[in-house]
């Protein structure tokens, strides 16, 4: 009895269409996603976590006072812009 | 959600010899203060760090610590917190940002508040300026023989060495508050323009910030920040003629204690807290156009040139908006 050897499968190549396809699609999505972050003001870059404490002074916490409650009404509807200048 | 998309309290007042503005939306944590109550605590805060920190006021903490002949002092928490800030923004800037000028500030013509005085206009000090240079630090880094102890809560300092806050203590007093409101949905607080933002509410809004150009006063450039700091540095204040007609301003070389001209007019960074970003803004305009290119393409931020040019560093298209065309959010600042 004779046993052929076993040889690897042969794996298919995908074609150069299909690498170019996934290629522009995980570009572009990865773009709109990184878009849709900037627009909505939430650069990366900086980082919610790394921007929710100084991190230079060891700062003193505030004394606030006491107090409770939600705020009364009178909300904005839309924020005023606020400005950096000279300062 | 309303909350988060706004605030419930919008405060303005002065202190610091500048506009502040408090911005809160609501709480999220339970037992916080109302954000009217937050405020009141902040404005009192900002009060309370102006009369003890400002070198203008001769019964301040910090003209008594200027004017003491030894070496070891006790000192508050705060004037330890704005020492060690201090400090840390020379460090930071590699000696740029120089706490250590007092006397040179006070020789160049700036011994008392200029709060509320209009500065001499930026072209016209432009014609009658010294050669443009970037500025360098001073190579005696006087500023290291600050040293703080919290346990003994002495600052030490060799004898006769001054401290002055000017250079970082709006966005210091910005970066305090904000550890105050970080229970909040959100929140902005601007010293005088330098502006950190920050809140708890992962949906919520940003606050749309306007850049001011430091010539002709108009706000061309906007942005949206949801966290973080956002601080300009400019020759249009702070800027007086000196006896000899010569224009000078608030910002000096640290290695010739002279007004620097760097051929920048203003600066704008984006930093992780304001403390950074005032430290930036002004190590950008300290450094002239190709050293701010490099100091702000960390974080972003935006250089004028003398040609009043504005350039755009780090910063996308998409997060720098672009809209000279609305004159209501171009209008020139009141």
């Amino acid at each position: 009895m004779t046993t052929e050897p076993i040889r690897p499968a042969r794996r298919r190549k995908p074609s150069p269409q299909a690498v170019i396809a996934v290629s522009v699609t995980l570009f572009f999505g990865t773009f709109g996603f990184l878009t849709l972050q900037l627009s909505r003001g939430g650069d990366p870059a900086l980082g919610a976590r790394a921007a929710s404490r100084p991190d230079a002074t060891g700062a003193t916490r505030l004394a606030v006072p006491p107090g409770s409650g939600l705020a009364g009404s009178g909300a904005a509807t839309k924020p005023a812009p606020v400005v950096t200048a000279s300062s | 959600m309303s909350g988060v998309q706004t605030d419930s309290c919008d405060r303005e007042f002065d202190a610091m010899g500048a506009r502040i503005r408090i911005m809160i939306g609501l709480p999220v944590e339970p037992g916080l203060p109302s954000p009217e109550e937050a405020a009141d605590a902040a404005e009192r805060f900002m009060r309370d760090f102006d009369r003890r920190l400002s070198r203008f006021r001769p019964d301040s903490e910090l003209t008594a610590m200027n004017e003491y002949p030894g070496t070891e002092m006790p000192a508050s928490v705060l004037l330890r917190t704005a020492v060690k800030a201090g400090v840390w923004a020379a460090r930071r800037s590699g000696g740029l940002v120089d706490p250590t000028l007092l006397d040179e500030i006070e020789a160049s013509g700036y011994r008392r508040s200029r709060a509320g005085r209009a500065g001499i206009p930026v072209h016209e000090a432009l014609r009658s300026a010294p050669d443009r240079k970037p500025a360098s630090a001073d190579g005696a880094r006087r500023w290291a023989g600050f040293s703080v102890d919290d346990e003994q809560g002495v600052i030490r300092r060799p004898a006769g060495l001054k401290f002055d806050s000017g250079g970082i203590g709006k966005g210091l007093a910005a970066d305090l508050v904000a550890e105050s409101l970080a229970g909040y949905s959100r929140f902005m607080i601007s010293c005088g323009g330098d502006i950190r933002i920050g809140g708890q509410a992962p949906d919520r809004s940003p606050y749309e910030i306007l850049v001011q150009h430091p010539a002709s006063g108009r706000r061309p450039h906007r942005l949206r920040l949801r966290s973080g700091g956002i601080a300009t540095s400019g020759l249009d204040v702070r800027s007086w003629r000196r006896g000899d007609g010569s224009p000078a301003h608030h910002l000096l070389d640290p290695s010739t204690g002279e007004p620097c001209w760097s051929g920048l007019i203003g600066a704008t960074a984006r930093g992780r807290t304001a403390l950074e970003a005032e430290t930036l803004a002004k190590v950008a305009l300290l450094s002239g156009p190709d050293g701010a290119r490099k100091i702000l393409s960390a974080f972003g931020g935006l250089i004028v040139h003398e040609d009043n040019r504005s350039e755009p560093v780090g910063l996308t298209p998409v997060a720098l908006h672009l809209s000279r065309n609305n004159p209501a959010e171009t209008r020139a600042a009141a």
